[in-house]
């Protein structure tokens, strides 16, 4: 996974910060937040994959 | 039942985090009920949330830390490093301008303001240094922080 996907990741699932926040802290618009997040996540699971069963 | 529904797929995070709007709630309620790849998808997206929510980092402990930073061989080899650095500094440049002002002073066509000249800056750097050395060691030994351990 690269860099910002791995960082929008554990902005939101280890520091729990919100969309608005995301956006604000990664220089990003509000918009897109989500967008990424879902494909860091689809990254994730694809990877995750084998420990998911 | 499958579906289209790579469009609203991305809703499924903001489901996930509670970001979404009333109507966009209920349209992936919905489509969850329709969909077994997209509720498979959220439950999935769930459990990893949960994993990285709970991550832990490992933190050094206090008494970790001092051993690394009090490393005997460590420690030696860092002050052996500075002296012989220190030193050697020293030796080289203290021999160069000796050999190079025994052999201009001891030339009888080098004129005399240069014989007396050279030999002077050299000595006032000598002077400097050692006076700056002097200054450090007097500031080293009043450091009213000198006890107190980084």
């Amino acid at each position: 996974m690269d860099v910002a996907q791995r960082e929008i990741v554990l902005l939101r699932d280890f520091h729990n910060l919100t969309y608005a926040e995301i956006s604000e802290v990664m220089e990003i618009r509000a918009g897109t937040v989500m967008s990424r997040l879902h494909r860091a996540r689809q990254e994730l699971r694809q990877r995750m994959r084998r420990y998911l069963q | 039942m499958k579906c289209n529904c790579e469009d609203i797929e991305t809703l499924l995070s903001g489901y996930l985090d509670g970001e979404l709007t009333q109507s966009d709630r209920q349209r992936v309620e919905v489509l969850m009920e329709d969909c077994e790849d997209c509720a498979k998808t959220f439950e999935e997206m769930k459990k990893l949330r949960g994993e990285i929510s709970g991550i832990e980092y490992e933190h050094m402990t206090e008494a970790d830390r001092l051993k690394a930073v009090k490393d005997p061989v460590a420690q030696t080899g860092a002050s052996l490093g500075q002296i012989l650095v220190i030193g050697g500094f020293i030796f080289f440049y203290g021999s160069c301008i000796y050999l190079a002002l025994k052999e201009m002073l001891s030339d009888p066509d080098t004129p005399i303001l240069i014989k007396i000249g050279l030999p002077a800056i050299f000595l006032g750097f000598g002077v400097l240094l050692t006076s700056v050395i002097i200054d450090r060691i007097k500031a080293s030994k009043t450091d009213p922080y000198k006890d107190v351990e980084i």
